[in-house]
């Protein structure tokens, strides 16, 4: 087999047994690797309706066939698994050198059962597997775990995956962290690990990737490094990472801050703006295989945090402490980061739970009483760090702020509810559907793993200007010339775009945009604006072909892209999320903003004809029968009806 | 006519597409454990060592792959 090792490792910490399991060709062709892979591993061995942080929950580590290459950016790794702070399929996906270290120890994909009856850790070394004792790691934060499982190993170079004090505390929005800086940060997946028991998975291998068609692979890959380092993003990302967008968003007039109360002001865009970036950034690093290196090494000379130094400074951070929370300095975000990666948790869902809890406590819905006596307020540093540090340990307050906004909610009562600025779970960046409605904000809806923006992204965004307000079945086009060069199919491109009006059709748009963002999360390469904007299924499906000698057409890999959408929303159907539970946290309908606030009608219309070009039951957001026989899951079919 | 590749190592990012490149044109395979040339990570200094095997006769190819001119290929007459 070239491109996939063709193995899945899957390790029982119930009854210790390490077995492997050879994934058939035909699996590789339909769901491609990766995201694709895990979740139908999920869907298969995983009952949806059990209890996240339970035994039957498994959690799988999935590469895609072009990790481990020199294919640009292919160090990606998906972590699937079910998830325990939105009950729905939870993914996550992080680069670095995780991912290419697993395959060249020749697996694809790990999969971990049951759960130990002590702290443990997994070593596996060129295939060779140990499970070690992790009880005097137990309790130390990732940092520290990573530094004492590499002098252990007597190896720098291993690469380690671990939890903080987070996923061991089972905190709800606990994080995998990715090495030192890097992390699996979405839908908890950390208090999966921890519940588990296992600390930490540390790897080295040395075995070979080889390629079926070594010729053909490199004038695949040199097509696709030609299209990414030619693309109009590609320098600015390599000056200013994610951090470009900041500036972009504002000036777009579409960010809101203080738990989306309100439009962010100017006091936002001096201090947390690109610019200030460059303050700090040293140098660029990155991700195996990347020519972009979007990510800044940062070092604080000066102020309150001097000596910091890291890799860090990134949009979602920035949007997370500084719009969210309200911090206006950017050196404290470097010290946020620091603080969330230690601890292991995710930055977007512990500044989701701060925002709310502040929004509640200056509206008088909770007081000191509940907050063991602390005052909360905007963009008051100490005291978010010390949220951070009371949620990671659950302690006191931070107990409660550890179930996550949703649970919050709950919990508290007393019209809290209205204050939710969560969709199905999960928080988004602050581009708000309020103040711009896009095929991006449209995606909160139908993201497989819950209503964050990082699932459903278009290709062919225009970031210059706006549709009408009241206009929801349409977005405006970039000019005819740019969408020319983005591989959209022409029979897709003919219902997406009506150049004569300028529009986008945000339903039609969306799907394809979702299967397209399944297809490069199963791949392994990198969501990154010089990769997703300046590729396609035509080359994705030479690269498959090339490295893995199985023949894939373009529309084959846009067809395995759209059966992972699929299963992904039988399991999410099977867990108990049905149609009308597709819907934005209240806030984006009750409160406005600039005068604006989602028409629910209006946005339930889309949600149908989004359905119908899917061919699914718009009644229960389910694949038609015949929808399921053309993508070959006829039997799924026979088992919804059950 | 002689060749030297030159290298920045502060210019390193730590991508290892060097790496990657060198075991792909000398052995057809990805396997950076293959590789020549090795780049060594100082993870919590954000710094990379660059150094290279002794059967490393310098080519072109980490320094074509090279994004940040870390290496660079260098003919003199
Ligand atoms: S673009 Fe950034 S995040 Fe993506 S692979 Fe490259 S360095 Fe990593």
């Amino acid at each position: 087999m070239h491109g996939y090792t063709g193995k899945t490792l899957i390790i029982d910490l119930s009854s210790g047994k390490v077995t492997e399991k050879e994934m058939g060709t035909q699996s590789y062709f339909e769901y491609i690797g990766g995201l694709g892979i895990n979740s139908k591993i999920l869907l298969a061995e995983v009952d949806p309706s059990v209890d996240p942080l339970g035994e039957q929950n498994v959690l799988i580590f999935g590469v895609g066939p072009l990790v481990g290459t020199l294919a640009c950016t292919a160090n990606r790794t998906d972590v699937t698994a079910k998830s325990p702070l939105t009950g729905l399929l939870g993914t996550t996906n992080s680069g670095y050198t995780w991912g290419p270290e697993l395959k060249f120890c020749g697996y694809d994909h790990l999969v971990v059962k049951g759960k130990s009856q002590s702290p443990v850790y997994v070593f596996i070394d060129n295939g060779e597997v140990t499970v070690l004792d992790a009880t005097h790691l137990w309790g130390r934060d990732s940092w520290d775990t990573i530094r004492t499982i590499k002098n252990e190993l007597r190896d720098k170079e291993i690469s380690v995956a671990c939890i903080g004090v987070g996923g061991e505390k089972l905190v709800k929005f606990a994080a995998i962290e990715n090495g030192f800086y890097g992390a699996w940060g979405r839908t908890g997946l950390g208090a999966v690990m921890g519940s588990k028991n296992l600390k930490a998975v540390a790897l080295r291998g040395r075995k070979d990737v080889t390629v079926s068609d070594p010729d053909g692979f490199l004038e695949s890959l040199h097509e696709m490094r030609e299209r990414i380092m030619s693309h109009p993003t590609y320098n600015p990302w390599r000056q200013f990472g994610s951090m470009l967008a900041v500036d972009i968003y504002y000036a777009l007039g579409v960010l809101t801050g203080y738990n989306q109360k309100e439009p962010l002001g100017e006091d936002f865009i001096e201090s947390m703006g690109r610019e200030n970036l460059l303050k700090y950034k040293k140098k660029s690093i990155g991700c195996t295989a990347c020519p972009i290196c979007c990510a800044h090494w940062v070092e604080i000379e000066e102020g309150p945090y001097k000596g910091l130094k890291l890799k860090g400074i990134e949009i979602t951070s920035t949007m997370d402490f500084g719009a969210r929370c309200g911090i206006r300095n950017l050196a404290a975000i470097a010290k946020a980061t620091e603080l969330f990666q230690k601890y292991g948790i995710d930055c977007s869902t512990a500044a989701g739970s701060i925002a709310l809890a502040t929004e509640l406590f200056q509206e008088g819905i909770i007081t000191g009483k509940d907050t063991d006596g602390l005052e909360l307020k905007w963009g008051d540093e100490p005291l978010i760090f010390e949220l951070l540090r009371k949620i990671a340990h659950r302690e006191g307050f931070g107990d409660l702020l550890a179930e996550g906004p949703v649970e919050m909610v709950r919990r508290i009562g007393k019209g809290s509810q209205e204050y939710l600025a969560q969709n199905r779970g999960l928080e988004t960046n602050s581009r708000d559907p309020r103040t711009r409605w896009d095929v991006w904000s449209f995606g909160f809806l139908i993201n497989a793993r819950g209503g964050d923006h990082l699932r459903v992204q278009s290709p062919a965004e225009n970031l210059r200007e706006s549709a009408p307000e009241g206009e929801y079945f349409y977005e405006l086009s970039p000019p005819e010339k740019v969408v020319a060069r983005i591989d959209i199919f022409h029979d897709w491109k003919q219902e997406i775009f009506d150049f004569e009006r300028n529009t986008v059709s945000i339903p039609h748009m969306a799907a394809w945009c979702q299967d397209l963002m399944n297809i490069v999360n199963s791949l392994g390469i990198c969501i990154r604006p010089p990769v997703l904007h300046s590729l396609g299924p035509t080359i994705y499906s030479r690269l498959l072909t090339t490295l893995t000698g199985i023949e894939f057409s373009p529309e084959d890999v846009r067809k395995a892209g759209e059966r992972i959408t699929n299963i992904q929303r039988v399991f999410n159907f099977k867990a108990g999320e049905k149609r009308e539970d597709m819907k934005y946290g209240p806030k984006f309908y009750n409160m406005p903003i600039k005068g604006r606030r989602l028409d629910k009608d209006k946005v339930d219309e889309v949600l149908d004809e989004y359905f119908r070009v899917r061919n699914w039951d718009p009644k229960t957001a389910l694949p038609t029968a015949e929808k399921l026989r053309e993508l070959n899951l006829g039997k799924l079919g026979s088992n919804l009806a059950s | 006519m002689t060749a030297y590749l030159g290298i920045n190592p502060q210019l390193c990012t730590g991508c290892r597409a060097c790496m990657l490149a060198c075991s792909f044109t000398l052995f057809g395979v990805f396997n950076p454990s293959k590789s020549y040339i090795i780049i060594e990570r100082n993870e919590e200094e954000g710094t990379f060592d660059i150094k290279f095997t002794s059967r490393c006769v310098p080519c072109d190819v980490c320094a074509k792959y090279c994004s940040h001119d870390a290496l660079v290929y260098i003919e003199r007459e």
